[in-house]
């Protein structure tokens, strides 16, 4: 299987509509001779997906993070008993 | 621990410390009010916090409301569609279940295998893709020459999870919550 960067980056212009009219054209041609070609582009959409969850994954670590201090941290104790007053 | 760097005048942990203090009190009524926990509460404002620092630390997006406002609203809004998903997901039958299920550890185990072997490229590929940063920023903090540089690396990258991707048969939708 073909996996160069440069169709990487030929397909990441074209799913950006940063591809010209003619690269596009030469793609939707090259999509008719290579039935992989759209199993490729299809992957590359899920990587960019699979980055934002990791991106979000990782900011929600630090948001626990922050959330644990105030929950445990003896500074914000009069902050904790007003929201566990909501649930009693 | 991998972060993410800071794209705000303030430190990060200092902006969701602020936040936190500023709207929780009125989300976790809200909850509270409308049938849910605690932990419930929480949940959906550390998801909330992560639709903010999309939208108005990394995209930019202007605001008219305060950022109080602004929290309970988004909150409201995952509230009310998590509420009708259990609705929805008690009603569906269980081999559906089976393939969220199957679909969801996936995800999981290739975000895991991701991290452990590639640390560097997604954090790479996570700068440029999610922090938005310019090829000028990546080129700086990863030490490539160039941007030149980067920006091939950066594709190498994407082949690679790409490549990892079609292995295991995965699709956009794995991937959208």
């Amino acid at each position: 299987m073909k996996t160069s960067w440069t169709e990487t980056a030929r397909i990441e212009d074209y799913l950006t509509h940063q591809e010209d009219i003619e690269g596009c054209l030469l793609l939707e041609a090259q999509l008719q001779l290579d039935a992989e070609l759209a199993q490729r582009i299809a992957a590359q959409q899920a990587s960019y997906a699979l980055i934002q969850a990791h991106g979000r994954q990782l900011l929600r670590k630090e948001i626990k993070a922050v959330e644990h201090k105030i929950f445990h941290d003896t500074c914000y104790a009069s902050f904790k008993k007003k929201i566990r007053s909501f649930f009693s | 621990m991998e972060t993410l760097p800071i794209a705000h005048s303030k430190t990060r942990e200092q902006l969701f410390t602020d936040l936190y203090l500023e709207a929780f009190p009125a989300i976790a009524r809200y909850i509270s009010k409308t049938g849910g926990d605690l932990e419930e509460a929480k949940d959906v404002f550390q998801e909330a916090l992560v639709v903010y620092y999309e939208k108005v630390i990394l995209q930019h997006h202007q605001i008219t409301i305060s950022e109080k406002a602004y929290l309970l609203g988004i909150c409201k809004n995952i509230w009310l569609k998590r509420r009708s998903n259990v609705l929805k997901a008690q009603s569906l039958q269980d081999e559906a279940l089976k393939e969220v299920a199957g679909k969801t550890l996936i995800k999981d185990k290739l975000l895991r295998f991701l991290q452990q072997t590639g640390e560097k490229c997604l954090a790479l590929l996570q700068a440029f893709y999610y922090e938005k940063a310019s090829m000028k920023e990546l080129a700086e903090r990863f030490e490539f020459r160039n941007e030149r540089s980067a920006t091939v690396q950066k594709y190498k990258c994407l082949t690679k999870v790409r490549t990892q991707i079609q292995k295991h048969a995965l699709t956009y939708e794995d991937f959208m919550d």
